[in-house]
């Protein structure tokens, strides 16, 4: 393509934008001249002129615009042929509007109401057909809206005898129908392509035949399906449903068996009868299956923390890392400072709301440490086995609403301090094993808070 | 230019002009982008050079972690998934039958039963019982394994490429059949980086007694990655890592003063050769220095208490057993080493299975479950993923003659069994399934570059980001494929 080519394809995608500018100008002027509102208002002859000018020459334009963009676009074509001429006679009516209104002074005849009707008429139904065309043919039936229009022919209805059932029809079909058809179609074809039979699969699109019977590698439909997520390439696109690995294998098989329409279940081997009929089933859906979020304070953006109390930090040989790559959460661990103490806290005070662990395990703090964690509000994780901490401290965690897990293994806190835990909303583990916490203190814990897991050991 | 002349132009005038002028502007684009380093503390020793080379270590994850340490138990000769996880009631009927042609199909089999005329489905040696809230099937082989059955998840559908120990073996461990790919804990180590200054990042314990089948330390090797990410092995005996004490008469001020010595001379060489291979030798001197303080203290187990002790079973007091070693593997993980890989070899049984896996099961059953249970108790097995493995599984019918006190089974790639507990995996589950021979996996695959993808999204790195550019070629562990097996994540 050259460049000049890419030049008018690139000012034709701005079609969709322009043509919002006649549909409102000359809205505007039908609405003026409608009788009911022209009495109440003052004349304003020279405003229509002005109005029905601009909306003649940004007709016109959307006019150009669309041609440019109706070289590049794949579009239906007698769809389009509707369009364009449509699109046309407005940017003429318009014409012959602004024409006569700027002739016939305050006083407009027959002619000019007649067609400023008809323009706007034209204008709702230039606008439809365009729509139509970008968003499909069921975007506003009455089906796709109230009833489950799209499910409607193409149910996958349970196969009655599964040796009668028809490959193509019953099982391979379905998946294209389901993930692809939306946009390669009889309805919309984008890049060219249809495959809602053998016939078109074969013809294909902009990039050549869709499938190579018996060569699944170098088809392109597989090429497409097989690209990474993120590829411009792929298809179904990044936001689409994407197939299950099963009918993506399923797809695979059927090409490299020479794509019939034909064959039935019944005349499959026993291997390949596995592919097809795993393909049935509802596991192993990969891509779109969501994994349990983590807590909503790692998607929290937050300035970066003080630099010098990190560097200070650093500099005894705390470990201060930031949770993921480019992000201002931190990650703190003692592991290789034990002699952490009360007084070096007050450098974790300063970068207090960037910390969301912290590993204090084995240091050298006690109860005075824990009042200042108490600003520590983004704190998921805390760590604090093996210290001189007792029960009494457990009541400065109260204000910590996003912790989750705490270790206090190790610890002198017993029942009365774990009880001061069931006010901590986001609380889910609490290890405190070799602690004072006896079974009983852990039964009134999670008689009021049955979320919170607490693990005390084994024996 | 190739390398070597390029080396040798180090300092050349276009190097330099084109180093500058990248290296200026990708800082200003950098800054701009707001993507310099998160604290706003120059990093030490990044230089022009380093800003060029595409080979650097993540250092800090893709996305949140759930894991941030690994312990591997590598069970080494592909346990029997019929005897230990994988209960097929149809194999004690079938017993003697020939296994139908159509569940081989065309699948290989390995050299060793290729003059075998007859197939004859045996029956796993012991029984199945119900254990933990979801009724999963363990067998009596493994009764602590089963006592952990809420917190473990038994992935029973995984499958490999390769039929025999070695390549399979270093698939495993590297995503490659061939030898010479880094093994994981060293993609962790170069990836990540180490919690614990004093300690390596990644640890290899090999346990004794198991076995006469070897294992090559080209599975915990570093392969392209620099040597300071390959596994240190810490050895059972008076001297964990060897060489590591200083010999009498030699003070720890002494052993500072040569190494700053060396150092000198090194940095000499350094600037000469600029061989990247240097830095690798400086920090594993000063590893090792480190390591002479840690590494006894670690490794003295005198003052666990005796309850805990018990916990791992009898041999626990014998240094270099798989007890022993899951021991000293929850002490490096109490003390943030990234990847601790056991090695326990014996499972390979060809021929009398029967005895053989009586004892492979008696020498790591009751450990490999008090570690989860000590982890768990601890508040650890939160963070750290615990993995009990092999390279492959077995097959269902007979090697050899059968007759009911002695039978083997050869190797199988098409279906084994693994299992994984924490680390942000679901607990208590039981993932994927097998025909009713255990031959072929008949839902939910798992193939290792999966199991390997997710490994690292467990621990915040992206299958698909994570490369080192080593001979023109950027490589992964995952090589090519892999899809995070998402239903097994917490």
């Amino acid at each position: 393509m050259s460049s000049a080519d890419q030049w008018l394809q690139f000012f034709g995608r701005f079609h969709p934008l322009v043509v919002h500018l006649p549909i409102g100008f000359l809205f505007i002027a039908f609405i003026l001249e409608l009788p009911l509102i022209k009495k109440r208002l003052p004349p304003m002859h020279t405003a229509l002129v002005f109005i029905l000018g601009l909306g003649c020459v940004s007709a016109s334009l959307s006019c150009l615009l669309g041609w440019l963009l109706s070289l590049h676009g794949s579009y239906d074509a007698s769809s389009l042929l509707l369009h364009q001429w449509m699109g046309i006679f407005v940017a003429l009516v318009s014409g012959v509007c602004w024409w006569l209104k700027k002739r016939k002074d305050n006083r407009p005849g027959r002619l000019y109401n007649m067609l400023l009707g008809t323009l706007f008429i034209s204008l709702m139904l230039t606008g439809h057909w365009g729509g139509t065309m970008t968003h499909g043919e069921d975007y506003l039936s009455a089906e796709a809206l109230f009833g489950n229009g799209a499910q409607k022919n193409f149910e996958r209805k349970p196969i009655a005898d599964i040796n009668e059932g028809m490959i193509y029809a019953d099982v391979v079909e379905p998946v294209l129908y389901e993930k692809c058809y939306n946009c390669h179609s009889a309805k919309k074809t984008r890049g060219g392509l249809r495959i809602d039979s053998e016939k078109w699969l074969l013809k294909g699109g902009k990039s050549g035949p869709a499938i190579h019977p018996g060569n699944p590698d170098g088809s392109e439909l597989m090429i497409r399906l097989l690209l990474p997520l993120d590829d411009d390439k792929r298809m179904p696109p990044k936001k689409q449903p994407q197939l299950t690995t099963a009918e993506t294998e399923l797809l695979h098989w059927w090409i490299k068996n020479g794509a019939s329409t034909e064959k039935k279940v019944k005349e499959l081997s026993p291997d390949d009868l596995h592919i097809v009929l795993a393909s049935l089933g509802e596991t192993g859906d990969n891509h779109t299956e969501e994994i349990t979020p983590l807590s909503t304070v790692f998607d929290k953006q937050l300035p970066p923390a003080d630099p010098e109390a990190v560097g200070q930090l650093r500099q005894m040989g705390v470990l201060v890392e930031p949770v993921t790559k480019g992000s201002h959460l931190l990650d703190i661990s003692c592991v290789n400072f034990p002699a952490f103490d009360d007084t070096q806290m007050e450098l974790l005070e300063k970068i207090a709301c960037n910390i969301v662990s912290l590993k204090m395990d084995n240091t050298a703090i006690t109860d005075a440490a824990l009042e200042k964690v108490r600003a520590f509000e983004n704190l998921v994780r805390l760590h604090l086995g093996n210290t001189a901490i007792t029960g009494v401290s457990m009541n400065h965690l109260q204000s910590l609403a996003n912790l989750e897990y705490l270790n206090i293994t190790g610890t002198r806190v017993d029942n009365d301090g774990l009880q001061e835990l069931s006010s901590l909303p986001a609380l889910k583990q609490v290890y405190c094993w070799n602690s004072l916490v006896t079974p009983k203190g852990i039964v009134a814990l999670t008689n009021k808070r049955p979320v919170i897991m607490v693990i005390a050991g084994s024996e | 230019m190739n390398d070597f002349d390029k080396m040798r132009n180090y300092h050349g005038r276009r190097d330099f002009l084109r180093g500058s002028v990248l290296g200026l502007g990708s800082i200003a684009l950098g800054s701009l982008l707001g993507c310099g380093n998160r604290t706003g503390i120059p990093q030490d020793g990044a230089s022009l050079t380093d800003v060029l080379d595409e080979n650097q270590p993540l250092v800090h994850p893709h996305f949140t972690p759930r894991a941030k340490r690994v312990i591997y138990l590598f069970q080494s000769g592909g346990p029997s998934q019929m005897e230990l996880f994988d209960y097929k009631p149809r194999l004690y009927q079938m017993h003697g039958e020939e296994i139908p042609p159509s569940v081989i199909g065309g699948g290989r089999v390995s050299g060793m039963v290729s003059n075998q005329n007859s197939f004859p489905l045996a029956a796993p040696m012991t029984s199945f019982k119900q254990y933990g809230s979801n009724g999963a099937y363990f067998s009596d082989l493994i009764p602590h394994t089963a006592g952990i059955a809420d917190d473990i998840c038994v992935v029973r559908s995984m499958f490999t490429e390769q039929i025999n120990h070695e390549p399979a073996v270093i698939f495993t461990q590297t995503g490659n059949q061939l030898s010479g790919r880094p093994s994981i804990g060293s993609w962790i180590s170069y990836g990540l980086g180490s919690l614990n200054h004093n300690l390596p990042s990644f640890v290899v314990l090999l346990s004794q007694g198991g076995g006469d089948q070897p294992i090559s330390n080209l599975a915990w090797s570093n392969g392209f990655l620099p040597s300071h990410h390959q596994g240190v092995q810490f050895m059972s005996g008076k001297d964990p890592v060897l060489y590591l004490s200083s010999p009498d008469g030699v003070e720890r001020m002494d052993r500072r003063r040569a190494l700053d010595f060396i150092r000198e001379f090194n940095l000499l060489q350094k600037d000469k050769w600029q061989d990247p291979e240097i830095d690798s030798r400086l920090n594993q001197y000063e590893m090792a220095y480190r390591m002479q303080m840690e590494v006894p203290e670690v490794t003295d187990l005198s003052n666990e208490p005796e309850h805990i002790l018990e916990m791992y079973g009898p041999d626990v007091k014998t240094p270099g057993t798989y007890a022993y070693n899951c021991l000293l593997a929850r002490r490096l993980a109490e003390k943030d080493v990234r990847f601790i890989q056991l090695y326990h070899l014996g499972w390979d049984h060809h021929g009398h299975l029967t005895g053989g896996i009586t004892r492979a099961t008696k020498q790591t059953d009751q450990a490999s479950a008090a570690l989860v249970k000590d982890l768990k108790q601890r508040g650890l097995l939160d963070d750290t993923l615990v993995i009990w493995g092999g390279e492959f599984g077995r097959t269902s019918f007979s090697q050899g003659k059968l007759t009911r006190e002695a039978f083997g089974r050869d190797h199988l790639p098409n279906a084994y069994s693994i299992w994984m507990a924490g680390g942000g995996i679901k607990p208590g589950i039981q993932y994927g399934e097998t025909d009713d021979f255990a031959h072929n996996v008949v839902n939910n695959k798992v193939h290792v570059h999966d199991f390997q993808a997710t490994l690292l999204f467990l621990l915040g790195i992206d299958h698909e980001r994570f490369t080192y550019k080593a001979q023109g070629r950027r490589y992964r562990l995952t090589d090519v494929s892999g899809d995070i097996v998402k239903p097994i994540i917490a």
